[in-house]
C-alpha cells in the first residue's frame, strides 16, 4: 500500500545543534578551568622549588615550611582535579548518549519504521524537558528526567500508547518477514526514558537560573563573574553584557549618591569600555552623578528607571548565554509544533463536528485548536482520501464508493456495513439508505 | 556525525588515561616533595648536602611538572578536535519560520504538556507540573489512562496477564468493534508458554494446556489455530521449517511485542473513543520531519524576500505517514488546486473527479459537451456530481 516515505536524516540532525554543543561547551568550559589551574599551581610550584634551590624568596629561611606548604597546595590541586574531571567525564556521558541517540535515526530508513516512532517519541520526551528548563520549571523538569515519583518510575519507559507506534497496521506481517528473529536470550524492549537524565541540561539551566535569580536580586556579581569565565566568546559575539552590568553597578552607587565611589568604580570599571563604543554611554553616566535619582531630566530618569533595566538587563544574559551555546530563542518545542500542526492542518479540522476526526491532534478543540489557529493549511499535491467511517486510507484494494448524494466511503466500510443490513447501507452523514449497488466507483487521481 | 564520532572516541580514550596519569603525576609529585621535606627536616644532614637536595628537587619537579603539562594540553587538543568536527556539522540552528502564531498563546501550550502528562499516566508529574507553572485548574485525573499505561508497561515487561484480564473483562465491547484483540493476547502467551518450555514436555503441555482452555472459545479463528498448535512440535528446534520458526519468533520479537502494545492501546483507546496516540505526540512526530521542510522553504523564500507565512497554505508539501492522514484531502488532477466549499470536487460519470472550476472551465461554463481529460467518455457539466470527501 503506501509507498515508504524516506526519512531526511540530515534535515532533522540540522536542528539539533544546541543538544549536542549545551554538553560540549560546559564540557570545554570544565576542561578549560582545569587546565588553568594546573597550569598556574605546576608553574608557582615549579618557580617556587626553584627559588628555594638558589636560596632566593621568602621561603628559603624555612625551606621545610615552605616545602609543607607546597604539599598542601598540591593535595587541594588534586581535590580540585578529581572535582572537575568528575564534571568532565559527566558531560562526556551526556555527549556520547545524546551522539548515539543522534546516530541512531541514520539507520532508520523511512517515515513508518517501528524504530522511528520510538526515535520519536524520545524525542517528544526530551523536548518536553528542554521546555521545562527553558520555562524555568525545574523541578517538573528534574521529576521528567528521572522519573523519580513512585509511579513514573514504574512508567519511566514513557509513553506507553505512543511507544509502541509502531504502526501495526502499516505492517501486520512484519515478524513474519523478518529475516533474523531475536534469540530468546535478548529481550531488548527499548526503555528510553531510561537515559532522559543524558539528556538533560539541568546543570546548565539551574545555573543561568541562579544567575537570573541574583539579577532579579539587583546583584550583578554572579553575572559578572560568568562574564569572566565567557570572556573570549562574549566579545566574538560583541556582546554588551559585561558593559551594561558595570554600568548598572555604577548607577547604582550614583542612586545612592555615592559620588566618590562611583568616580572610582567609572575609572576602573568604565573606562576600558569607552574604545569599545561605548563613549556616549560614558558619558552619560558620569552626568548622572550631577543628577538625583529623582530627576524627571532624560535620559537620566531613564538610567535611573531601575525595573525596567534588570529586566533589561536579566533578558541580555539570557540571551547571551542562548546564543553562546546554539540554544535558539524558540524552544524545540513550539517550533516543532507549529512545523507539525501546520503539516497536519486540513480546511476541515476544527469545522463542523461531523469534519472532525478524534485521531487528529488539530482538530482537538481548545488547546491544539486554538494554537493552530494561526498556522497554514498543510499543502497537498495529491489526493488524499480518509474513509469516514473506518479511519482508513482508500487505496486501490480499498476504493472509494460514492452514493448517489455524492458521499464518499471506502469500499470495505460500505460492504461491512451492507453484511449486517440486508445489503444496505446507510449514510452516516445524511441518515439516506441505499443499496450497495447504487453507490459508484470513484477513480483515485 | 561520521566526522564527530572518531573524534569524540579518541577523546573519550585519551580522557581515562588523562585522568589516571594527572592523579598518579600529582601523587609522584607530592611524593617527591615529601621526601625532601623530610630530607631536609632530618637533623643529620649538612648545609651542603640540603643545598644540593634542593637543587635535585628543583631540577625532578621541573621534569614532572612539565609531564603533567602535556598531558593536560594533549586532552585540551583532542577537545578542541572534536568541537572543530562539531561546529561543522552543526551550526547556529535557526527554528523560527513564524514567530507569531503562538504569540500569547503560552497558557495553551502549558495546559495541553500537563494534559499530556495525564495522557501518559504521569499523575505525579501533571500535579507538580500544574503547581509550578501556575495553570490555573490541575487537568482531569482520569484513572483509565493509569489503567492503561500500567497495562501497557506489563506488556513492555512481556507480562500478558493484565491485558488478558481487561480484555476478558471487555469481551463484549472489544466483539462490537471486531477487535481480535483477546485471541491475539492469547496467541501471544501461548508462543511464550512454548518458548519457554522449549522441547521439553511438561513445559510443552502446560503450553497445549493453555491453548485447549482459551483457543477453543475463539472458533471463528480456527485457520490461524492449526498452525500455532503446530508449532508445539517444533518448539526449541533449531531446524524447524522456516514458518514455525518465524511464528515461534514471536515470543521474543521486538516487533511484535510493539505491535501487540500498538493494538492494544488502540483498542483501549477505542472504546474511549480517543485517539490511540496521544496528540501531542502525533503533532511533535509530524513536526520532527516537518519542520526541516519548513525551514529550508522558508530559508529560500527569505532570500527571495517573499512572504509567505502570511499565505493560507504552507508552500512545500511535507510527506505525511498514512497513519498521520486525518482527513481527505482532494487536489485536483486538471488545476492542482486544493478542493475547498468554494471550489469543490466534482466527479464526472465516468468516476473521474476534478475540481468545479477546472469543471466550468473545459464545458465552457455548462454550454458544451466535452470529453473527460482523463478518458475518452464525454459528458456535460450538468451530469457532474459535487462529493463529499
Ligand atoms: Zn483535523
Ligand atoms: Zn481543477
Ligand atoms: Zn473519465
Amino acid at each position: 500500500m503506501a509507498e515508504k516515505i524516506k526519512l531526511s536524516v540530515d534535515g532533522i540532525l540540522a536542528l539539533e545543534s544546541s543538544f549536542i554543543k549545551v554538553p560540549y561547551e560546559q564540557l570545554k568550559k570544565a576542561n578549560r578551568k582545569a587546565q588553568k589551574f594546573t597550569e598556574k599551581e605546576l608553574s608557582n610550584l615549579a618557580s617556587g622549588v626553584a627559588d628555594l634551590a638558589k636560596g632566593k624568596g621568602s621561603g628559603a629561611k624555612d625551606p621545610v615550611k615552605a616545602l609543607d606548604a607546597m604539599i598542601e597546595r598540591m593535595n587541594k590541586l588534586k581535590r580540585k582535579l578529581d572535582e572537575l574531571k568528575a564534571e568532565e567525564t559527566m558531560y562526556a556521558g551526556k555527549l556520547a548518549a545524546r551522539l548515539s541517540h543522534l546516530q541512531d535515526l541514520a539507520h532508520i530508513r523511512t517515515l513508518t519504521a517501528p524504530e522511528f516512532a520510538a526515535w520519536a517519541h524520545l524525542r517528544l520526551q526530551r523536548v518536553l524537558l528542554d521546555y521545562l528548563m527553558r520555562q524555568g520549571f525545574l523541578t517538573s523538569a528534574k521529576l521528567l528526567a528521572t522519573g523519580s515519583s513512585s509511579h513514573s518510575a514504574s512508567d519511566a519507559s514513557g509513553s506507553v500508547m505512543n511507544l509502541a507506534a509502531a504502526s501495526a497496521a502499516a505492517e501486520p506481517m512484519a515478524v513474519d518477514t523478518d529475516p533474523t528473529p531475536a534469540p530468546a536470550s535478548q529481550v531488548p524492549a527499548p526503555h528510553p526514558v531510561a537515559g532522559l537524565v543524558q539528556f538533560a541540561d539541568l546543570e546548565f539551566f539551574t545555573h543561568q537560573r541562579r544567575i537570573e535569580r541574583a539579577l532579579e536580586r539587583h546583584s550583578c556579581t554572579e553575572a559578572l563573574a560568568w562574564c569572566h569565565d565567557n570572556k573570549v566568546a562574549l566579545k566574538k559575539l560583541k556582546s554588551h553584557l559585561e558593559f551594561n552590568l558595570r554600568l548598572q553597578e555604577f548607577i547604582e552607587l550614583a542612586r545612592t549618591r555615592q559620588l566618590v565611589p562611583a568616580l572610582e568604580y567609572a575609572k576602573t570599571h568604565l573606562v576600558a569600555f569607552a574604545d569599545l563604543g561605548h563613549t556616549r554611554a560614558i558619558q552619560q553616566a558620569m552626568a548622572l552623578m550631577a543628577f538625583p535619582p529623582t530627576t524627571t531630566c532624560e535620559p537620566y530618569r531613564t538610567l535611573y528607571d531601575s525595573d525596567r533595566r534588570w529586566t533589561a538587563l536579566a533578558a541580555q544574559f539570557r540571551a547571551d548565554n542562548f546564543a553562546l551555546h546554539c540554544l535558539p530563542p524558540l524552544s524545540a518545542l513550539e517550533a516543532t509544533l507549529q512545523a507539525g500542526l501546520a503539516a497536519l492542518k486540513t480546511a476541515q479540522c476544527g469545522g463542523k463536528h461531523e469534519d472532525r476526526s478524534i485521531n487528529c491532534p488539530v482538530c482537538v478543540p481548545d488547546t491544539f485548536a486554538v494554537l493552530a489557529e494561526k498556522l497554514p493549511l498543510g499543502h497537498h499535491v495529491n489526493s488524499c482520501y480518509v474513509c469516514r467511517i473506518s479511519g482508513e486510507i482508500m487505496d486501490e484494494d480499498n476504493p472509494p464508493l460514492v452514493t448517489p448524494e455524492g458521499y464518499v466511503y471506502s469500499r470495505k466500510a460500505v460492504h461491512e456495513m451492507a453484511a449486517k443490513n440486508n445489503g444496505f447501507f446507510r449514510c452516516p452523514r445524511t441518515h439516506s439508505i441505499f443499496k450497495v449497488a447504487q453507490m459508484k466507483k470513484m477513480f483515485l487521481t | 556525525m561520521d566526522a564527530i564520532a572518531p573524534e569524540f572516541d579518541k577523546f573519550v580514550a585519551r580522557h581515562h588515561a588523562y585522568v589516571d596519569e594527572t592523579s598518579a603525576g600529582l601523587d609522584g609529585l607530592i611524593a617527591t616533595l615529601r621526601a625532601a621535606r623530610d630530607q631536609l627536616a632530618g637533623t643529620d644532614q649538612d648545609a651542603g648536602a640540603k643545598k644540593a637536595a634542593l637543587a635535585m628537587l628543583s631540577l625532578d619537579v621541573k621534569g614532572q611538572t612539565s609531564k603533567i603539562m602535556d598531558t593536560t594540553k594533549d586532552i585540551s587538543s583532542a577537545l578542541a578536535k572534536c568541537g572543530k568536527a562539531i561546529d561543522k556539522k552543526f551550526g547556529t540552528a535557526d527554528l523560527e519560520w513564524n514567530p507569531q502564531a503562538f504569540e500569547g498563546k503560552d497558557h495553551l501550550i502549558r495546559q495541553l504538556i500537563g494534559e499530556h502528562f495525564i495522557r501518559e499516566g504521569k499523575f505525579e508529574l501533571a500535579s507538580t507540573f500544574q503547581k509550578e507553572s501556575g495553570l490555573s485548574a490541575a487537568p482531569a485525573k482520569n484513572s483509565q489512562f493509569q489503567e492503561l499505561n500500567d497495562i501497557i508497561e506489563s506488556i513492555r515487561h512481556h507480562d500478558l496477564g493484565p491485558a488478558i484480564e481487561w480484555a476478558e473483562s471487555k469481551r463484549f465491547e472489544l466483539n462490537r468493534i471486531d477487535s481480535t484483540l483477546q485471541f491475539d493476547l492469547h496467541k501471544q502467551r501461548y508462543l511464550q508458554l512454548l518458548a519457554d518450555a522449549g522441547p521439553r514436555s511438561p513445559g510443552l503441555m502446560a503450553a497445549i494446556e493453555y491453548a485447549r482452555k482459551y483457543f477453543s472459545q475463539f472458533p471463528a479463528c480456527i485457520r490461524e489455530i492449526q498452525p500455532l498448535m503446530l508449532a508445539a512440535i517444533y518448539a526449541g528446534q533449531p531446524t524447524a521449517p522456516a514458518t514455525y520458526r518465524t511464528l515461534l519468533a514471536r515470543a521474543t520479537s521486538p516487533t511484535a511485542w510493539s505491535n501487540l502494545e500498538r493494538q492494544f492501546a488502540r483498542d483501549f483507546c477505542s472504546l474511549l473513543g480517543l485517539s490511540p496516540d496521544a496528540p501531542l505526540y502525533t503533532a511533535i512526530t509530524v513536526g520532527t520531519t516537518a519542520l526541516p521542510i519548513i525551514m529550508k522553504m522558508s530559508t529560500i523564500m527569505k532570500e527571495k524576500r517573499n512572504e509567505w507565512t502570511a499565505s493560507n497554505e504552507l508552500p512545500v508539501e511535507v510527506p505525511l505517514a498514512p497513519r498521520h492522514q486525518f482527513h481527505s484531502v482532494f487536489a485536483c488532477p486538471v488545476s492542482r488546486e486544493q478542493g475547498t466549499d468554494l471550489n469543490p470536487p466534482m466527479m464526472l460519470p465516468c468516476g473521474h473527479t476534478i475540481c468545479n472550476e477546472s469543471l466550468k472551465r473545459i464545458s465552457k461554463n455548462g454550454s458544451i459537451r466535452f470529453k473527460c481529460p482523463y478518458c475518452p467518455q464525454d459528458t456535460t457539466m450538468a451530469q457532474a456530481l459535487r462529493v463529499y470527501l
